[in-house]
């Protein structure tokens, strides 16, 4: 045994080594998904993962000839786990394209590696602005399928200022996510704007107990509270906030948005809506059809908006890559390919008609959402001006 | 004035799980000089007991008039994780820190932040990383007679059919506020009981858990001062050695402090995660940190010390939270630390031991 085992090792690294030369010289393309598949976070990587898989079957139905391999990643929720994980999914598994992640900052660690590798990224669901407007920092390589949050929080506002006629706003903040931080400052900036008025109240993603927080909020009677973090703070929030919040709306962007909810928040007083990408009570057949898909192979589970821009994200790349290939037949993948068919590229999603404009970002259509119970009810659809 | 007491009873709250987690650390420096640093995994693991009693035990639906099968879903969670934790401690002494006793105490401190980590990562492994809502016990009502409560927008009604008071398929139906359960619901639901899912108010959680501080403080007060085990504490808590002569077996005792500062920590760790609707592997550590600090502000190796340290912490938190800065409050307890340490660091109401050299 004590000789054998060396040798087994042995023979695995090298056959570990032949088959990432093999995979990296052939016709496949590899595409690289990083998301969270645990943590916080973990209920977003899941969905996506799930929308990614419905893509890929149909992918592999309509054109048997595009020959494609996903390989998954984990960051555990972690900014400081998706650099590495990026890392290991272009230089160990041969990732031309990486799709990923959800929660801005982790997008940004992805960036920056994913720019100095010259390997395109594109972003399912990281709406931060500076990921694509600060070239310097991410690099011109990453794309989205997702808006932005400029456009998110603006809109936002005026739901808050038009739709429930708030004067005064409490925005809540996670100061430590590159999201929250931009969400709360595009929402402020328009809810001023409209003559309504804010305070804001900055917390810790890692808090557990915010009654202190929710009592404080609660004391100064806002006519709705603007919570710009993760489900995973604003239901635990919800959850404590029965008296002190009683008949005051929570609203939220798309980081609001996971089945997670409203299950954290137990039966709250508060009404909860949020901006969103897709909605599956969407009546939209486009919509519908992508909900009946997703509800056969997932046990009836009813698709959410990360689940949706998986979907599309994967599109994005089947689409890139068909122009690419059009553009360079028989030539191998490779990234500077894939980025410059990304460029411009317009598509028809479940999320909506993506066109990816001049900032990488398309232009694209919101819905507003409320949570109610355990289901999502469609509100409205905002289409960009 | 309504709100400085709205603030005082959230803090008194936070506080008294703090005293409970102090209470443990407390007493086991007492007796051997040991900060036990995997204490705040020990009130974890008592949190993920509970956790599992009140979500899988079913007895929410025991057939007793209401709200009883609630109170023993929570009675039972909360014996289940004290006495879950108490075991994991005594396992943890016996494992790890008897065979150290006599080795230096930096090995021993080393020792138990080891065990923190192994602690913390295999429930990471066994219970999975992503935080888990707490279930609320379920409170059964006559299909007939749902109300909807006047402050909720919308509440979920869920039948669940048992023949035989087995789990089945439920359920959910979705009430508006005002209304009744809606006829088609009424109908689906058939002969199946209909109940409510009822989470514990705010005021219920917070009364709760001043409650139990201070019948665990009447009740650790009692067994060091008036039984004969409080004695064997108390006389190897001033010489080991001298004790063992007298006939006192130490390590029983040792045993036996490890299990009851664990028990109050595993109690502790079910109501917090009951007040803050979940529970993850690494809900311990804060909790365990700042008790640590509660326990020092009190004066470490006192009982009413650990009390008074926890309340205190609490208290001092949560209105600096009100009043200056949410974010910052994390830090306020760690500088409480250092402030306490250079101004007195035999804590509040610790006395100053001369070490023997």
């Amino acid at each position: 045994m004590r000789r054998v085992l060396p040798a087994v090792l042995v023979a695995g690294i090298l056959g570990l080594a032949a088959c990432g030369a093999s995979e990296s010289s052939s016709k496949t393309l590899t595409v690289g998904v990083l998301l969270p598949m645990t943590g916080d976070q973990a209920t977003f990587g899941e969905s996506s993962w799930n929308g990614m898989l419905i893509a890929e079957a149909e992918i592999r139905a309509k054109d048997p000839g595009f020959a494609f391999q996903l390989e998954r990643a984990d960051e555990q929720s972690s900014k400081e786990l998706s650099g590495p994980q990026t890392k290991k999914l272009i230089e160990n598994n041969g990732a031309r394209i990486v799709l990923g992640s959800v929660a801005s900052s982790n997008t940004m660690g992805a960036a920056i590696v994913c720019k100095e590798a010259g390997v395109p990224l594109v972003t399912p669901a990281s709406t931060n602005d500076t990921l694509t407007d600060d070239p310097k920092k991410f690099g011109e390589m990453l794309f989205r399928v997702c808006f932005k949050d400029s456009f998110q929080g603006t809109m936002l506002a005026r739901f808050a200022r038009n739709t429930l006629k708030a004067n005064s706003a409490a925005v809540l903040i996670d100061k430590g996510s590159a999201y929250s931080v931009g969400l709360a400052e595009q929402f402020t900036k328009e809810f001023t704007r409209l003559g309504g008025a804010t305070f804001e109240e900055g917390f810790s993603a890692s808090d557990k107990d915010f009654t202190a927080l929710v009592q404080k909020v609660g004391q100064r009677k806002p006519d709705v509270i603007a919570c710009t973090g993760y489900y995973g703070s604003a239901g635990p929030m919800l959850r404590v906030s029965t008296e002190a919040w009683k008949g005051i709306p929570l609203i939220g962007g798309d980081g609001l948005d996971s089945e997670k909810l409203m299950k954290l928040a137990g039966e709250p007083t508060s009404r909860v809506y949020f901006t969103s990408h897709f909605v599956a009570t969407d009546t939209d057949p486009v919509v519908q059809r992508f909900v009946e898909k997703y509800r056969e192979r997932f046990g009836g589970k009813l698709p959410d908006a990360m689940a949706a821009l998986g979907y599309d994200a994967l599109y994005a790349v089947f689409e890139a890559g068909k122009r690419a290939r059009a553009a360079h037949p028989d030539a191998p993948w490779t990234s500077a390919h894939l980025a410059d068919a990304l460029r411009g590229l317009q598509f028809s999603g479940v999320t909506g008609k993506i066109v990816i404009g001049p900032d990488r970002t398309p232009r694209k259509e919101i819905v507003i959402v409320e949570a109610v119970g355990s289901t999502f009810t469609f509100v409205e659809k905002i289409q960009p001006e | 004035m309504s709100q400085l007491l709205s603030y005082l009873s959230i803090g008194l709250a936070v506080g008294a799980v703090y005293a409970f987690v102090a209470l443990g650390y407390s007493m086991v420096y007492g007796v051997v000089r040991l900060i036990n640093f995997a204490h705040g995994e020990v009130f974890m693991v008592g949190a993920f007991a509970g956790y599992f009693v009140l979500r899988d035990a079913g007895l929410d639906r025991l057939p007793l008039p209401q709200p009883w099968p609630a109170v023993a879903a929570y009675v039972a969670a909360l014996l289940v994780g004290g006495l879950a934790a108490g075991l994991l401690a005594v396992v943890a002494e016996r494992v790890c820190y008897r065979p150290l006793r006599r080795a230096p105490r930096i090995t021993v401190l080393l020792t138990a932040v080891g065990l923190s980590m192994l602690l913390q990562n295999g429930a990471r492994q066994a219970f999975g990383p992503s935080p888990r809502e707490w279930p609320s016990p379920r409170v059964f009502v006559d299909a007939e007679a749902v109300p909807a409560p006047a402050d909720a927008q919308y509440y979920v009604v869920r039948t669940f059919v048992s023949d035989r008071g087995e789990r089945s398929d439920h359920e959910e139906v979705l009430v508006a506020a005002g209304a009744t359960l809606p006829p088609a619901a009424r109908a689906a639901a058939g002969g199946a009981t209909v109940y409510r899912k009822a989470g514990l108010s705010a005021d219920e959680v917070k009364l709760g858990v001043v409650g139990m501080l201070v019948l665990a403080t009447g009740l650790l007060w009692f067994l060091v001062r008036r039984t004969r085990l409080g004695k064997a504490m108390r006389a190897t808590s001033e010489d080991a050695d001298a004790a063992r002569l007298m006939g006192v077996n130490v390590d029983v005792v040792v045993s036996a402090t490890f299990f009851l500062g664990a028990v109050l920590a595993g109690v502790g760790g079910v109501a917090y995660c009951a007040a803050y609707g979940n529970v993850d592997p690494l809900t311990g550590f804060l909790p365990g940190l700042k008790a640590f600090i509660a326990a020092v502000l009190g004066g470490i190796g006192s009982i009413p010390g650990a009390v008074v340290g926890g309340l205190l912490l609490g208290l001092l938190e949560t209105l600096f939270a009100a009043y200056v800065s949410t974010q910052w409050r994390d830090a306020l307890a760690f500088v409480v630390l250092v402030v306490i340490l250079v101004v007195r660091p035999s804590g509040l109401l610790g006395t100053a031991r001369r070490e023997k050299v």
